[in-house]
């Protein structure tokens, strides 16, 4: 059997972060870097994985920024579709409570906090300093800025992009597709779609029409809202 | 030549109390994509001449009320878009489709109304018109037809187009310090392109660079006032320019009405100005009167219509929008020092050949006003 191995593809500033955390954390012994632009997603054939031990061979898809979230994902679910191994990335300096848990191909900075039972889906970028407190959940493929918050037990949806300095309160829920790009606290939920930046006074609505089938106009009705 | 608009007509709250009556209570006024509107029980709000107004989906058709309970007269509905029946939140009174009352709570024990009375309460009824996947409202009595406004030429273009609206949007809102004609006015105005947006919008239009010159051939002196075109319906009308577009993945997975790399306008008179880059992307900027001195920049952006799910819509819908506000920043500087400077006394605008159509939209609202013209 061949030696483990770590393959990190990608570009930009997730890209390097990744190769940084995983020189210091990481015994592997061959760490091998493929540079991915996220324009090249869709045509790549990743035939350099043909070269790889697949029974040894661990992934990072490392697409950069949080703009970016959606094209790690579709980095990520090529590899998956591919039965590619992944990986998830946390640095010597994070301290994540034994009682976490952690999905694959997150990556976890340098001096991220995340307490008990708190949960991080796959794809997730904790970027340094961020603490996620007792109990928080956070969705698959968002974005964490630097020293951030995510209070106890709050849950924040997938698709998430919190710039750097947002602290959400305890309990509260970040809808998905979120993004919050003005530092500050945040004491109320945000309805899924919420977009909040300096460049807008109110924040700004994704919304999409819901089919109502027959079995979740029951639902509604339920709720009062049909 | 002297636009036939002075200050007073973007400054006098008696004129502006004037135009929402005479203007925005009597035309059809664009209020949102049906798009977002087909779910039971969808809707959207607005304010049109100053009257609270939500379209609703009510048993699959689409109508328009007053936004007004029949009890105490607060808002029905609250929010900009959403999907909730026509239920009053302030103390449930329950509308049906056709805007009566159909349950109070309490009716007997609280209000001792007879089924008589409750009856004859309701919201009272507006009129709507959807041209394509656009919706349209007319708060007057006795609404005009449509066709009186808009060229059917300009009505079939808009539902063509529309036809390709996808059903997922962004919505932003936000009021500038200026009149809201100085908006529609600045959108008819292709001049002021490459000196407000020379470092972010001019660049990505070649016709439009400083570079290439504004005007290639010499203009004949601008037309007497008595021969400024005054049918409102020449005031709403396409324009299309060539653009240079980025071409992203996604465009593979959405249905175009043009594969053309060009940026169209659908000027809509009052206050609309409706966008697409290259069918990618549709903007409906809207310039909703708050005061004489205040507009409500309404923003909804969606894509050209899904061929598969593309599940980073929403990301791709706010980089675009944030795109747009930087651009609309820059004239909201310049609109907003412009209505700083009206004064008693001031000047009226001089407009050069190119501006004819800014000189009509100036001889139309002052037929609208009531005022004599030339």
């Amino acid at each position: 059997m061949s030696e483990p191995m770590l393959v990190i593809l990608g570009d930009g500033a997730t890209f390097e972060s990744a190769i940084a955390i995983a020189k210091r954390a990481y015994p592997f012994s061959e760490l091998r870097t493929e540079r991915l632009m996220p324009s090249d997603i869709a045509k790549t054939t990743m035939a350099f994985l043909d070269e790889c031990d697949s029974s040894t061979t661990s992934v990072f898809a490392a697409i950069g920024m949080h703009a970016l979230n959606y094209a790690r994902f579709d980095l990520w679910a090529k590899l998956r579709l591919r039965g590619a191994r992944i990986a998830s990335l946390t640095d010597t300096s994070a301290h994540v409570d034994p009682t976490a848990s952690i999905g694959e191909n997150c990556l976890i900075e340098s001096g991220v906090s995340i307490g008990p039972n708190a949960t991080v889906a796959a794809g997730t970028i904790i970027q340094s300093g961020a603490s996620i407190s007792a109990g928080a959940k956070i969705g698959k493929f968002s974005w964490i800025g630097m020293n951030c918050t995510v209070g106890a037990g709050a849950a924040v949806g997938s698709h998430v992009v919190l710039g750097a300095g947002v602290h959400v309160a305890s309990g509260l829920t970040i809808g998905a597709h979120c993004e919050i790009v003005q530092s500050g606290l945040y004491a109320k939920s945000l309805a899924e779609g919420t977009f909040i930046s300096p460049q807008f006074i109110e924040p700004v609505r994704f919304y999409r029409t819901t089919a109502v089938s027959p079995a979740n106009f029951s639902n509604l009705m339920q709720r009062g809202t049909a | 030549m002297h636009s036939q608009l002075t200050a007073s007509h973007y400054c006098s709250a008696e004129i502006f109390e004037l135009e929402q009556l005479r203007i925005f209570r009597k035309l059809w006024i664009f209020v949102g994509f049906k798009t977002l509107l087909t779910a039971p029980n969808a809707f959207l709000t607005h304010e049109i001449g100053g009257v609270p107004i939500v379209v609703q989906n009510t048993n699959g058709e689409l109508a328009a009320f007053v936004n007004r309970c029949a009890h105490r007269r607060a808002p029905v509905q609250l929010e900009d878009y959403g999907q909730r029946r026509l239920a009053c939140r302030y103390h449930g009174w329950v509308y049906g489709g056709d805007g009566k009352v159909r349950s109070i709570p309490g009716c007997a024990e609280n209000y001792g109304f007879s089924d008589e009375t409750v009856a004859t309460l309701g919201m009272k009824p507006v009129a709507l018109q959807c041209v394509g996947n656009t919706v349209f409202v007319c708060v007057d009595e006795n609404p005009q037809p449509i066709e009186n406004q808009f060229h059917v030429s300009f009505l079939k273009r808009i539902e063509e187009v529309s036809a390709f609206l996808d059903d997922e949007v962004l919505f932003a809102k936000f009021t500038g310090a200026y009149n809201w004609k100085l908006n529609f006015e600045n959108v008819n105005d292709w001049n002021h392109v490459p000196f407000v947006h020379s470092q972010s919008f001019a660049p990505l239009m070649p016709d439009l660079r400083a570079d290439r010159g504004l005007v290639s051939n010499v203009s004949a002196p601008p037309v007497d006032d008595a021969d400024v075109p005054g049918d409102i319906r020449d005031l709403s009308y396409e324009t299309r320019a060539s653009f240079e577009m980025a071409h992203w993945p996604w465009h593979e997975s959405i249905d175009r009405f043009t594969q053309d790399s060009v940026y169209h306008n659908f000027f809509i008179y009052p206050n609309v100005n409706f966008i697409t880059l290259g069918g990618t992307t549709f903007l409906a900027q809207q310039f909703c009167p708050v005061s004489a001195g205040s507009t409500e920049v309404r923003l909804s952006m969606t894509s050209g219509r899904k061929t598969r799910k593309i599940p980073a819509m929403p990301a791709i819908l706010w980089g675009h929008m944030k795109a747009e506000k930087a651009v609309i920043d820059e004239d909201i500087i310049v609109l907003e020092a412009l209505q700083r400077g009206f004064h008693h006394g001031d000047a009226s605008a001089f407009h050069g050949a190119y501006e004819t159509r800014l000189r009509s939209i100036a001889r139309v609202y002052r037929q609208l006003l009531g005022e004599a013209t030339l």
